[in-house]
């Protein structure tokens, strides 16, 4: 007997079903409906985890500690995820606003303490890699930082560095199997073409420049920043319509881009309380976001079809009211994604490791 | 064959895949004499991989992807299981990881998490055969393409040239990727033997 037989022997007893109980179990008829497909967990990732990554995350959130001592904004260590948490609780019976109340209520209360407000974002976007027929996911990572004068309107920024995560732990082997590198050229979806990017110019500042904030198709001042109502009925009727822009696939969308911008805290407040009430939006509660800090937030489908689907999460801290992520998951893989994209992977995020107002100001 | 599965195919002296497609497409549940004749194996197949449930949802979205796409299908090739098992071969690496996980959870308990699905098979979940367990081990280490090529050969049941067809790839492909699995999975066998001698010592 041969390794072929053998094979052949695994699993040899699952039965074969007859068609009749078949068509029943799979609800399938010429021209019936599609079958709705069973929920996946949306599994929480831990890629800042699976590579150098976390190092130099960590290096550069204890150059943050330093640099912003006691009073800065809220700085959070990436790591791996606690793995009780893989499954969410999407809020239950409780609503929107129930679970948003009190993110609402502590963004509320969250007075600047300083003028400047300053944002450090890992932007990382999933890209396939790897011989036909054993693809597998890598992030490409871009870690980012701005600073916003709200009192002199002036804001900088800087690049701080490119690098590279597995996607998913899953995906080890396969990198293995392919020599395990750490550079990738030729990457479809990559500006260029390589992973980690090239070409960027890191840890320099850009700027000064006034500060502007695109919403839609305009660009707010500082001025229009302040000065947005904190009703959440008016801002509804901004962002949801006045300021939708094109090509926006679902209502949230708008009000997801103005997150990481200097809100006023009533202004927050109103935004969160506009996204609760947004129809169909499902809540996420005891869920982490992909570094693994706990958060509150919504979540809403985005059906782009034959590029796939996915879920949109927003999470925010509900102890400081302010935004931790965004993320992407994979409910549908676009076809040419399809080898090595599941559901629930998490394709793109935007984990803010830092947010919040300050009185430092870059040199 | 393997007991209890069955090679669909148009009975003899039926009428041709090809024939029934195209006259579904005036006829539409005429459509439901394809899913009758390959349903069955297909779901057998995709279940050995990924359990029932899962089984149960790529056999769905087969079988609506195929009605959907039928004015498309290929009227000189009479028998449609090529195409139906390339829309299913598609749908089931979405769930490489998933399955790779099944396999290593056999490989390290014994436990063999597709059976679980099959509740009047409670008896048979726990196969802690070091047979079972290196298969698992060495199946959970194979690439997709490797996989895909050994599996629809070994649990499949197709011939090299439907392979290549199913995948899209060229046949001495097919021949390459097969090898290069069945060494691995003879690498792995051979291993768990020695491993075997050596406690009996």
């Amino acid at each position: 007997m041969n390794e072929l037989d053998h094979l052949r022997r695994l699993r040899a007893d699952v039965p074969e079903a007859a068609p009749e109980e078949l068509a029943l179990r799979t609800g399938w008829r010429p021209g019936g409906s599609e079958r709705a497909p069973r929920a996946r967990p949306v599994n929480p990732l831990l890629p800042l985890a699976l590579s150098g990554g976390a190092l130099l995350v960590a290096a550069a959130v204890f150059a943050f500690l330093v640099l912003f001592p006691a009073g800065g904004p809220d700085t959070v260590v990436a790591g791996p995820a606690d793995e009780s948490s893989e499954e969410e609780d999407r809020g239950g019976d409780r609503t929107a606003a129930e679970v948003m109340a009190p993110v609402i209520e502590a963004a509320r209360s969250g007075a600047p303490d300083g003028p400047v407000w300053y944002e450090r974002v890992v932007y990382g976007n999933a890209l396939g890699v790897g011989p036909e027929g054993d693809r597998y996911g890598v992030y490409a990572l871009h870690t980012l930082e701005n600073w916003t004068d709200m009192e002199r309107e002036s804001a900088v920024g800087r690049a701080v560095s490119a690098d590279w995560a597995l996607m998913a732990e899953d995906d080890r082997e396969a990198w293995e199997r392919d020599g395990s590198p750490t550079r990738w050229t030729g990457v479809s979806g990559s500006l260029s073409g390589e992973v980690p990017e090239t070409g960027g110019v890191y840890g320099v500042l850009n700027g000064p420049r006034s500060p502007d904030f695109p919403l839609g198709t305009q660009n707010l001042t500082v001025e229009q920043l302040r000065r947005l109502p904190s009703d959440p009925a008016e801002l509804a009727e901004m962002l949801r319509t006045g300021y939708r822009g094109p090509g926006s696939q679902h209502e949230a969308e708008p009000v997801r881009s103005v997150l990481p911008y200097p809100l006023p805290p009533d202004v927050r407040a109103g935004v969160y309380a506009v996204l609760a009430d947004i129809p169909g939006v499902r809540v996420l509660e005891g869920v982490t976001d992909v570094s693994g800090r706990t958060a509150v937030g919504v979540a809403y489908d985005v059906d782009r079809g034959d590029l796939g689907s996915s879920e949109h999460r927003i999470l925010l801290d509900p102890r400081t009211g302010l935004p931790l992520s965004v993320e992407e998951a994979v409910v549908e893989p676009a076809a040419a994604d399809a080898d090595w994209a599941e559901p629930g992977d998490v394709l793109r995020y935007w984990l803010y490791e830092s947010i919040g107002w300050t009185e430092e100001w870059p040199q | 064959m393997t007991a209890g599965a069955s090679r669909a195919t148009a009975p003899e002296g039926s009428e041709p895949d090809a024939d029934v497609i195209l006259r579904s497409l005036e006829e539409p549940a005429l459509f439901g004499e394809i899913f009758r004749r390959h349903a069955p194996a297909l779901h057998r197949y995709v279940a050995r991989r990924l359990g029932s449930r899962d089984a149960d949802d790529v056999v769905a979205e087969t079988f609506h992807t195929a009605f959907r796409k039928r004015h498309r299908y290929d009227p000189d090739r009479p028998d449609a299981r090529p195409w139906l098992w390339r829309i299913a071969a598609n749908l089931v690496r979405r769930h490489h990881r998933s399955e790779t996980r099944q396999y290593r959870a056999l490989a390290r308990t014994g436990v063999d998490p597709v059976m679980e699905g099959f509740a009047d098979r409670a008896a048979e979940r726990v196969d802690a055969t070091s047979l079972s367990t290196s298969l698992a081990a060495a199946l959970a280490r194979l690439s997709k393409g490797d996989r895909d090529v050994l599996l629809l050969v070994a649990w499949g049941e197709l011939t090299y040239e439907e392979t290549a067809l199913v995948l899209g790839i060229p046949l001495g492909t097919v021949r390459s990727r097969l090898h290069r699995a069945r060494a691995r999975v003879r690498a792995s066998l051979a291993a768990t033997a020695t491993s075997a001698k050596e406690e009996t010592r």
